[in-house]
């Protein structure tokens, strides 16, 4: 290995990236080698040693702004709760008519048995018109007590 | 239920993506459109049911990628622009203070040293140095081998030493 070698080692320790071989094969070229142990003291208080960047403590105040832009596209509308909520009050009510209504108008329910009695005919109810229903309203009322 | 995830995912890791999407990007508004970028595309896998399986580092490489594309974007803008006059007094008070001179001037000597760097190199280096990643992080981000991404970064960091050492004598 040449000293070009032995150098990129010392940048990979001052890193913290050297493992245990390649550690010990650069202290034993350090004991013999007096330009790489100057180069190791140059590196070692030189302008990377100091840039070493501290970690941040403060997030940039343009990422709240795309931060809360992330959650509303991450979230729901608002619509969707209240959707479920009147599609599931529709198809209740629908339920609660369904089992409500007479046998008759259920599809496949047994006929209905109209009154067997002996000899008589069997009961038809009469249709009678309504009376008009000006008759019976609050003008017709008012008419009757004039 | 993944809106949960989302949530939770999005508060334990934002930090870090934003932190390695400056690293590569070198610019704050970019880094935020990585980010960005990144977290929307977690939430299209959340939504079809796909939860990464080590979602930090899922994160870190689909942020390391969207930084990169995005970074190369604003390379091949700013190559049909016209280039910024670098001799430009900059807009400042007269009385600027000395420490912001020499922060300059340090800044000025890193990125010069910087762009001797390959592509392959400097992003390597950006992610260790600045994005905080280990180097088997950023083999992983950056889907190399481990021994590769080793010799990139020292290389790197033995080039860099020596430029900025070069310009301070």
């Amino acid at each position: 290995m040449d000293h070009d070698a032995f150098q990129e080692l010392l940048c990979l320790r001052l890193y913290g990236e050297l493992d245990a071989e390649g550690d010990a094969r650069l202290d034993a070229h350090l004991s013999t080698c007096a330009a790489c142990r100057s180069f190791a003291l140059e590196l070692e208080g030189g302008e990377l040693a100091r840039r070493r960047p501290a970690e941040p403590d403060a997030l940039p105040a343009e990422w709240a702004v795309r931060r809360r832009a992330l959650r509303a596209h991450a979230r729901p509308p608002r619509w969707i709760p209240w959707l479920t909520f009147a599609a599931g009050l529709a198809a209740g009510i629908a339920c609660a008519f369904l089992l409500r209504s007479p046998a008759s108008a259920r599809p496949g329910a047994a006929p209905l048995q109209v009154a067997e009695l002996d000899g008589q005919a069997p009961f038809v109810p009469r249709a009678e018109p309504p009376p008009p229903s000006a008759s019976r309203g609050p003008l017709a009322r008012l008419g009757a007590r004039r | 239920m993944s809106q949960h995830v989302f949530d939770r995912l999005l508060a334990e890791h934002e930090r870090d993506v934003l932190r390695v999407s400056r690293s590569v990007t070198r610019d704050a508004h970019l880094a935020a459109d990585a980010a960005q970028e990144t977290f929307l595309r977690l939430w299209q896998r959340l939504q079809s049911g796909l939860s990464p399986e080590r979602p930090g580092a899922w994160l870190q490489r689909v942020a390391v990628h969207a930084a990169l594309d995005l970074r190369r974007a604003r390379a091949r803008r700013a190559e049909t622009l016209e280039p910024l006059d670098e001799g430009a007094p900059l807009a400042r008070a007269e009385d600027a203070a000395e420490h912001a001179l020499l922060g300059r001037e340090l800044s000025g000597r890193y990125e010069r040293a910087l762009a001797t760097l390959s592509e392959g190199q400097r992003v390597v280096f950006l992610l260790k140095h600045e994005g905080g990643l280990t180097l088997a992080q950023a083999a992983d981000a950056l889907e190399l081998a481990l021994p590769t991404v080793k010799t990139q970064f020292a290389r790197a960091c033995l080039k860099l030493a020596r430029a900025l050492s070069d310009e301070r004598g």
